[in-house]
């Protein structure tokens, strides 16, 4: 009977250490074929091109040292993967909890949602600034941090100049409303992620802007005219509510 | 410094499938245990294709609206008299009523499509379809009894009055483009200030030849592709002059129909 259970439990442990083998291999398999890899693939260079292309912005502007241009090419694909796989591997630990082991090939494949990847390239880009702050003397940033502000008004500017281009072709808005208009928008509401032409080419529909500040600059009888119209919200790259997936955490 | 990835999104996904699978199995049961006689949901396909979930009376009583500030807006252009406020209000109110009629002879052709009738629902989208968009473009276009009506009523300086009113308003619109377009273009390459200023005045100053509505939101870009090579040059230096016909040769084919 002893030797009965001794070879069972020999059987056994052989067998856990078999699984345990397997189990290892499939999950070495798994993170060879990892979508989340293809989706940081994707989001490296992706993002990795959007920082040469301000990086080359800043070369025309301010002129930096080889110093300074070596460091910025330093925040190459290495260095945005050092920054978000970390966290993709969390999910992944979470998702594998959850499955019983497994990591499902469910979540940030390389077609993930929109906003995730646009959360991640806002968080990146957000890094990036920081970093070219560090690198950059005072009178560079303040020189960088001057154009991107006017960069970032004009963008806003040009949405809201649409924006009431819609609203006057529906309530044939005077010169006044429509300067008045233009500047509140692009002064107190951040548009800058509207997509504009939609909405004059869709003539059903209007952009979302705030009631108080209508009401402040239509009359009753526009008022009206503007209920009648679906208010819908069609962003650039359709971030969800600009709610952010990816937090940046010092 | 370092990126933070929230999980919660992820392990709420989880329990979601368990959530999907679970309707699932309860829905295969309800379709096994339905009996056989069940009779299919009804579908008010104009409320839901042409009014967008709106009622007859909201849409009615929202165009009643338009149609006072649509002779308003003509009013405003070139001062209209009493009586041709009146024929114009009558014109808009006729487009109104013709598009009802149509929406009632749909409404007929489509009120027993059941939603499981694929082909059905394909002929019932036919009919449905031109109603949506002219709803969807506006009632008072070219070709509508109140443009008609509107040419035959104004006189001579009322019609220069208002034709220079639209000129202007499209103008504002292709202004509103250009400036969005410059805001695209600058993802792939960022301005500086004087840059941008001049590429605006540039572009605002080329005059396009045609630009068919469903065209229109290209409109900027157009613009910005018509900005002669010595221009763009001497505004952003050769090397930016050649990233930027590259940024734009994305459109190429596209924008050849504006020209």
């Amino acid at each position: 009977m002893c030797c009965w259970i001794a070879v069972q439990a020999a059987l056994s442990a052989s067998a856990q250490e078999e699984r345990k083998i397997v189990r290892a291999d499939v999950q070495e398999a798994n993170d060879d074929h990892d979508p989340q890899q293809h989706w940081l693939d994707a989001q490296c260079k992706s993002i990795e091109a959007r920082m040469r292309t301000e990086q080359a912005f800043i070369k025309r502007l301010c002129a930096p040292s080889e110093e300074q241009i070596e460091k910025m090419a330093a925040m190459n694909s290495e260095w945005i993967r050092q920054r978000l796989n970390p966290q993709v591997k969390a999910v992944g630990d979470v998702l594998a909890m959850a499955f019983g082991g497994r990591r499902p090939r469910v979540a940030l494949n390389a077609n993930a949602p929109a906003e995730r990847n646009a959360a991640a390239q806002k968080a990146m880009l957000t890094l990036h600034t920081s970093r070219l702050k560090e690198i950059l003397t005072a009178d560079q940033w303040a020189k960088y941090e001057s154009e991107i502000a006017s960069r970032a008004k004009f963008r806003n500017l040009a949405t809201a100049e649409c924006i009431v281009t819609v609203l006057d072709e529906k309530l044939a808005l005077n010169n006044q409303q429509r300067k008045a208009l233009v500047s509140v928008i692009s002064d107190t509401c951040d548009v800058s992620q509207v997509y504009a032409p939609f909405y004059l080419q869709n003539q059903g529909y209007l952009p979302q802007v705030p009631n108080n500040i209508l009401k402040d600059h239509l009359t009753p009888a526009q008022m009206l005219v503007i209920n009648g119209f679906q208010m819908v919200e069609v962003k650039r790259d359709s971030v969800a509510g600009g709610q952010p997936l990816l937090d940046l955490v010092e | 410094m370092n990126v933070h990835l929230p999980t919660h999104d992820l392990t709420d996904r989880c329990s979601d499938y368990v959530a999907v699978l679970t309707l699932v199995m309860l829905g295969l049961g309800l379709a096994l245990n339905a009996p056989r006689t069940c009779t299919a949901q009804e579908v008010n396909w104009i409320e839901s294709w042409v009014f967008t979930g709106r009622s007859e009376d909201d849409v009615r009583k929202r165009l009643k609206e338009q149609v006072v500030l649509k002779v308003d807006q003509v009013d405003a252009a070139c001062s209209l008299s009493e009586a041709q406020k009146r024929k114009l209000t009558l014109a808009c109110k006729g487009d109104v009523d013709r598009f009802f009629r149509d929406i009632k002879s749909a409404r007929e052709k489509t009120s027993g499509v059941k939603p499981q009738n694929a082909n059905g629902i394909q002929e019932a989208w036919a009919e449905i379809r031109p109603l949506a968009t002219r709803l969807q473009e506006g009632l008072f276009n070219e070709g509508s009894l109140f443009s008609k009506v509107l040419a035959q009523t104004l006189d001579d300086r009322q019609a220069s009055e208002y034709s220079r009113t639209m000129r202007e308003q499209m103008e504002r619109r292709h202004r509103a483009l250009v400036l969005d377009a410059v805001a695209s273009l600058e993802e792939g390459l960022p301005l500086l200030q004087a840059e941008r200023d001049r590429l605006v005045e540039l572009a605002l100053s080329q005059e396009l030849k045609r630009f068919p509505g469903a065209m229109e939101s290209f409109v900027g870009f157009a613009k910005l592709h018509k900005i002669p090579e010595a221009d763009l040059k001497a505004t952003l230096g050769e090397e930016q002059a050649a990233k930027f016909k590259q940024l734009l040769g994305r459109y190429d084919k596209i924008l050849e129909t504006l020209r």
